[in-house]
């Protein structure tokens, strides 16, 4: 089963934050208040889209052959990420 | 069964206006025989026109009334890097409908003046008020393949999506019955 990085508190729904860091190879942790990157803070179906569109060169038309959907339903996922990313920013 | 309501989250572009393609030539062919007049962007009306290339007219005015009103609508109410040949190739996709309303037509009687004058004489068959019925429901489908079209090509959501489809639809409803009266009365 693949675990998906948790992104909202269970409690309040507020993003959550890094607190602490392991090395996995020393053991080391590293302890602090981190922030998440804007990326992960977007859903797992964002994400995977962001890096296929990325491995697709840009390419909505490349996207929409791979997806299997028609090019105007492509552009619109990604115009609905772009706004979700502008909302992420402050 | 979505798929019938909404082909175009598959097909849009090149790929719909072929298929729009084929499925209009076929309407057109049948068109004069059954003698379907598809004279505004969602009318059919059962005329008798003197040339068979005013069926052709009729329907292409109609089309190129929808397209045009959408474009207008895509540029005033839609945020999106749209195109042309979604537009173009999902409006004429969605006009598919139109072909089995064209078949159905072969079973509506005609009615003529004198008709018209004695109303309550005239009586349907079980066949015609089917077809009737028939020829309602491919309208639906038809307005429901418009609106997904609007949806998908100009990326428009929620209520704005609906109140701006039904001024779209309105707009090129006058538009084309404007055109397509005065081209008639020119073509014939």
């Amino acid at each position: 089963m693949k675990k998906q990085l948790p992104l909202y508190c269970p409690s309040c729904t507020h993003h959550l934050e890094v607190e602490a860091l392991v090395c996995k190879n020393c053991e080391t942790k590293v302890i602090g208040d981190f922030s998440l990157p804007k990326l992960t803070m977007l859903p797992y179906e964002d994400q995977n889209f962001i890096v296929e569109f990325v491995k697709a060169s840009g390419s909505i038309k490349l996207m929409a052959e791979q997806m299997k959907l028609s090019y105007p339903t492509v552009r619109n996922i990604l115009d609905d990420l772009i706004e979700k990313i502008k909302k992420l920013e402050p | 069964m979505s798929f019938l309501f909404n082909p175009f989250h598959k097909i849009a572009g090149a790929k719909a206006l072929f298929m729009g393609l084929v499925f209009a030539i076929i309407t057109l062919i049948i068109a004069p025989f059954s003698y379907s007049a598809f004279d505004s962007a969602l009318g059919f009306h059962k005329a008798q026109f003197e040339n068979w290339w005013s069926y052709t007219a009729v329907n292409c005015i109609s089309w190129i009334s929808l397209v045009f009103v959408y474009c207008i609508a895509a540029i005033l109410f839609s945020k999106t890097k749209f195109r042309l040949v979604d537009i173009v190739g999902t409006t004429l996709l969605a006009r598919a409908p139109l072909l089995i309303i064209a078949i159905i037509a072969f079973y509506l009687p005609e009615l003529h003046k004198e008709d018209i004058q004695h109303l309550d004489e005239f009586h349907l068959s079980f066949i015609a008020i089917i077809a009737l019925i028939s020829i309602v429901l491919c309208t639906i489908w038809m307005v429901a393949l418009l609106f997904n079209a609007y949806r998908v090509s100009l990326n428009i959501k929620g209520n704005k999506a609906i109140w701006t489809f039904i001024l779209t639809l309105l707009c090129a409803e006058i538009l084309s019955t404007f055109i397509t009266y005065y081209s008639l009365t020119f073509l014939n």
